[in-house]
């Protein structure tokens, strides 16, 4: 769980970072690339993960970091080879093309096989990946069960000289075959081997994913010449277009209308300030729901997982958020997105598409009677709306929400503004955000 | 709360003593829409905590002036629309008593005003063609513009957008309409039911969320363009006006009676089952009236209606 948790969170620094169709590569002014704070990571992080060192994760689905640590059919000797190409389907849903071996050194440099082995160790681990051109071709295949959101590795070549140019180059394809965007990485090696300083990767922001990358590095002296090549500590992250938010998973599992759950009276038709006031009627029934914060906190590590980010938040909001103890639900985009409210409600609005929008949260009840043949509230979402404004209304973690399309124009003037398919949809794509306060009080 | 309120009273007092009248500041007084003036910079609504501006109370005030009483049967009981306006005929509207909002003051800055149907009171037309027929003749009759109220919460609509849960027929009208002082358009000031913030400004709405209740507020059919500070997200104080009663059906056409649409949303437990929606405003708006005309005695006796011409749409 907690490796799970890690791996959620690189999966989030990885789509936070600028997301263009382009690859991004990177070596810093020391000649340590982005990946290098990445596999720090890593590294503590497998210190305390008994037993990852030696077996592959088997329970842990869907894309992560692959170290190559599946140990080779042919036994443990130093040089040892195997066949790279679906070991790694069953936990990370990713394959190899032709060409691809399980590498296997020790600390000692095996200057007997050195074509096998050619560097003294993995700073990961004992094992790599090496690319043969001449049994794979010039290009490194990996494919992924489903699209990818980005790939990243470590890359270095077998050997060179000092200061040597070799360009790195990674090419995404889309599920059709189509290419779907690609990068280069110029860096020069140098003898360092066992730092592997250069990482690269590429980024889809089109909501497809790859489903293949391929994999080149060149010899720019040698007229770009392919050479055979090292990977380690492959690290791919799924699209998020193929997860769905924790939102949507939330709705889509709500079953039947949604019924009030423990709450506490917080204001009774004969008790406080309210009845004081009043001259005929009395003053409603009032309760206070309880949250389910362990339901929060898997959407948030979910949603983290995701990669999934709120909008930015115009103004103050930020400080109702932090007030609030129910969570807020906010758009994943959108301008000028505002929250405000008190501890029980809050109300996050914003504009998209030409469009208000507002999500009015609430865990303070009303308790109503309703008109007598009313039929009453008869599925999970309800929709309702007025003239001008078109509501979807749930309950999730215990709260009650609203979510509101405002139409343009008034009365008539803006159909399909109703369109209650289209505001499902918006729903769906709702993120959670929870302030401190709320976190510390179920 | 209290505070809140005696502050807005105090603040329309000020108004009647400063223009030399008695009663309620005439709406002359109101403010422009372009001359509002902005709230305050800061985001937030006044603490309770903070020093209370109302002027000293005068120790030995003399006895109010006996003024107009409010008439027996004045407010019809919650839930009892109109003879033949419900959507299932012969059934009622929301009849449980329950106050939603008892922090909000009456959401017009002055009295008197009347909560009834636009399409069932005079002038109305009734609803499809017939099937619920209409009293016809004059929407500026002044029985318009007297008592009794009547709740309209519930009252016939057939189109999906005004599905409701709590009301026969799973489609009716979901606010109160209230028909201001007089039929005069773009004169009468709506204010602000609770301390809080405009929540939305729509093309003839306006939505104002309680700091305090956490409930919101739906204005509809207000007077465009509203003054510049009303903007969404804007903090807005408890008797602020904010917007005009106008006749606007949408940004384009004024095709509807000079009144304000009126709703409280929220979430409800409604016979156990949550919902989240438009609650039934009436006896919030009776108790919040009370209040006013208690405090304006004078606010509360309906006036002659001025010349038809006054009541013509400006164009």
């Amino acid at each position: 769980m907690r490796f799970g948790k890690f791996i959620a969170f690189l999966a989030a620094v990885s789509l936070a970072a600028p997301a263009v169709i382009t690859i991004a590569a990177a070596q810093d002014n020391n000649g340590r690339g982005i990946l290098d704070a990445v596999r720090d990571r890593i590294a503590r992080e497998l210190e305390r993960v008994e037993g990852v060192e030696t077996k592959p994760p088997e329970k842990e689905a869907g894309p992560g970091i692959i170290d190559f640590e599946i140990a080779s059919p042919a036994g443990a000797a130093s040089g040892a080879a195997a066949a790279l190409t679906s070991q790694y389907r069953k936990t990370h849903g990713v394959s190899f093309g032709k060409g691809a071996s399980i590498q296997f050194c020790t600390d000692d440099y095996d200057e007997i096989n050195v074509r096998l082995c050619p560097y003294p160790r993995a700073a990961s681990g004992q094992r790599a990946a090496l690319h043969d051109i001449e049994t794979g071709g010039p290009a490194m295949q990996i494919s992924f069960d489903d699209p990818v959101a980005s790939v990243n590795m470590r890359i270095n070549p077998t050997g060179g000289q000092l200061d040597e140019e070799f360009v790195a180059r990674m090419i995404g394809f889309d599920a059709n075959g189509n290419r779907a965007g690609v990068s280069e990485l110029r860096f020069n090696w140098y003898q360092d081997a066992f730092t592997w300083p250069t990482g690269v990767s590429i980024n889809a922001d089109d909501g497809a994913g790859f489903s293949r990358v391929d994999i080149t590095l060149r010899r720019v002296a040698s007229n770009n010449l392919p050479v055979r090549f090292l990977i380690d500590d492959l690290l791919v992250t799924p699209a998020v277009v193929n997860a769905p938010p924790p939102v949507a998973a939330a709705l889509a599992a709500l079953d039947g209308p949604p019924r009030v759950g423990r709450a506490v009276i917080v204001q009774s038709p004969n008790v406080g300030p309210a009845q004081s006031t009043l001259q005929i009627y009395p003053a409603a029934v009032r309760k206070r729901l309880s949250i389910d914060w362990n339901a929060v906190d898997v959407a948030l590590a979910d949603q983290d997982a995701l990669g999934m980010l709120a909008a930015t938040l115009a103004g103050v909001g930020q400080k109702y958020v932090d007030v609030a103890e129910l969570p807020v639900l906010a758009p994943q985009a959108g301008d000028d997105l505002q929250v405000f409210g008190n501890a029980d409600t809050v109300n996050a609005v914003w504009r998209a598409d030409g469009r208000d929008y507002s999500v009015y949260g609430s865990r303070l009840v009303t308790v109503i009677e309703k008109a007598q043949g009313a039929s009453g509230v008869g599925s999970a979402i309800t929709f309702s709306g007025t003239d001008d404004e078109l509501t979807a209304s749930f309950s999730l973690f215990g709260a009650s929400y609203a979510l509101t399309q405002h139409c343009n124009g008034g009365a008539g003037a803006d159909p399909g503004c109703y369109d209650r398919d289209a505001l499902g949809a918006v729903a769906e794509s709702l993120v959670v955000l929870v302030g401190e306060t709320g976190r510390t009080r179920p | 709360m209290i505070l809140m309120r005696l502050f807005a009273i105090a603040v329309l007092s000020v108004g009647v003593v400063a223009c030399g009248q008695v009663g309620p500041p005439r709406p002359d007084n109101m403010p422009p829409a372009d001359n509002t003036p902005p709230p305050a910079d800061d985001d937030t609504p006044p603490a309770d905590d903070e020093p209370d501006p109302m002027p000293p109370v005068d120790e030995d005030p003399e006895p109010p002036a006996p003024g107009f009483e409010l008439p027996g049967g004045w407010q019809g009981a919650p839930g009892a629309l109109l003879p033949g306006s419900s959507t299932v005929k012969g059934s009622t509207g929301v009849t449980d008593p329950s106050v939603i909002a008892p922090e909000m003051i009456f959401p017009l800055a002055e009295g008197p005003a009347f909560a009834n149907s636009q399409i069932f009171g005079q002038g109305g037309g009734g609803y499809a063609s017939g099937e619920w027929p209409g009293p016809g003749g004059s929407e500026n009759d002044p029985r318009n513009f007297d008592y009794p109220w009547a709740d309209n919460f519930c009252e016939v609509r057939l189109d999906a957008k005004h599905a409701t849960d709590l009301c026969p027929g799973g489609k009716a009208h979901k606010g109160q309409d209230l028909r201001p002082k007089t039929c005069e358009n773009a004169v009468h000031w709506l204010v602000a039911p609770e301390t809080g913030w405009i929540s939305h400004v729509g093309s003839i709405s306006v939505n104002i969320m309680g700091a305090e209740s956490g409930l919101k507020y739906k204005f509809l059919h207000v007077q465009m363009p509203v003054p510049d500070w009303v903007k969404t997200g804007a903090p807005v104080t408890q008797g602020q006006p904010f917007a005009q009663v106008s006749d606007l059906l949408s940004a384009s056409s004024r095709a509807t009676t000079v009144h304000t649409h009126f709703e409280i949303h929220g979430a409800a437990d409604v016979d156990g089952a949550l919902h989240n929606g438009a609650l039934p405003p009436y006896t919030s708006l009776v108790e919040s009236y009370l209040d006013l005309v208690d405090a304006n005695p004078d606010m509360a006796e309906p006036v002659a209606q001025p010349s038809q011409d006054k009541c013509l749409t400006p164009q």
